[in-house]
């Protein structure tokens, strides 16, 4: 009998971390969408007033900072390839407000099905290679809200 | 070890091994990195539930080693290894404190741990807070697999001959 109380406890656990994970998602998705704070959960295009925010997408391997790339309109779409140190290699793509990872050679390519971002939301990861790319406003927009 | 003991231990490692190898070959649901069904933790709810922690924990150990070699993900080694040593710890306390009933709460549990225990070291590799990001998806996505894998062991406890 003890443990239909604990599977209770449990169960009401369980279901309280579904309530938390999915109000979680709910706020991320709503700070990218209706959100105007520019820190977090941002989206390079057209803001609630109308304005584009600048974007910028840096590049982390290993916990640093590899790159910058700001991510513009009218820019020519490029390609970059980074190399892990035993090798291993991620070409990504810039096309305008949008950065993807288009080739890899990691075993399971999750990193080029996450497909194309253009919004904070949530970083491009290639795991095997320890690769994230993180959108971000760029730093002057920032500093323009400020003002 | 007797022999009986290793021949049912060797013979669930290369189930378990199967099971990860047809899941690997499978493409992934959804393109976000760690979800997946985590089907080979059938046979360890199903040891867990049958016999003990440390042939779980054995079992386990040389699914997760194994398949990453047979299966070209050697460096998600560290992936794997923190979050199923994570979710057996788990689901062993789990397990003890429902007295081996409601496996499918247990499971719950188990997928829960795996994905945190995955976020920690894609945290401490990669060092960028974002990947915090990807957490309630995770939960989610370890409830919902969770629930179901749990639901597979116990069709699997049903049909399996008792002898054995």
């Amino acid at each position: 009998m003890k443990e239909k109380k604990t599977a209770a406890v449990i169960t009401a656990g369980i279901l309280l971390t579904a309530i938390l994970s999915i109000l979680s998602i709910l706020i991320l998705w709503q700070s990218v969408f209706g959100g105007a704070d520019g820190s977090f959960g941002t989206t390079g295009s057209l803001g609630a007033d109308g304005s584009s925010r600048k974007m910028t997408a840096d590049i982390y391997q290993n916990g640093e900072l590899v790159k910058s790339l700001p991510l513009e309109n009218d820019t020519e779409n490029y390609t970059i390839t980074i190399y892990t140190a035993d090798g291993g290699s991620n070409v990504i793509e810039v096309r305008g407000r949008e950065i993807g990872i288009i080739s890899a050679d990691c075993p399971d390519k999750l990193c080029v099905r996450q497909g194309f971002r253009h919004d904070s939301l949530l970083p491009i990861i290639c795991l095997p290679h320890r690769l994230v790319i993180q959108i971000r406003a760029a730093k002057e927009d920032l500093d323009a809200i400020a003002e | 070890m007797h022999t009986r003991n290793l021949s049912i231990l060797a013979l669930f490692s290369a189930l378990a091994l199967i099971i990860s190898g047809l899941e690997s070959a499978l493409p992934p649901l959804v393109p976000l990195p760690g979800i997946r069904l985590g089907l080979a933790n059938i046979v360890t709810l199903v040891l867990l539930y049958r016999y003990t922690a440390k042939d779980a924990l054995l079992v386990l150990t040389v699914r997760i080693l194994l398949s990453s070699l047979l299966f070209g993900q050697a460096v998600s080694l560290l992936y794997s290894l923190a979050g199923g040593l994570l979710s057996l710890l788990v689901m062993n306390g789990g397990n003890k404190l429902l007295n081996r009933h409601y496996l499918g709460l247990t499971s719950i549990l188990g997928g829960i741990s795996h994905n945190i225990g995955q976020i920690t070291v894609a945290l401490l590799l990669t060092q960028v807070p974002g990947v915090l990001a990807y957490l309630p998806f995770l939960m989610l996505s370890g409830i919902l697999t969770g629930l179901f894998t749990g639901l597979c062991a116990h069709f699997m406890l049903k049909f399996l001959p008792k002898k054995l």
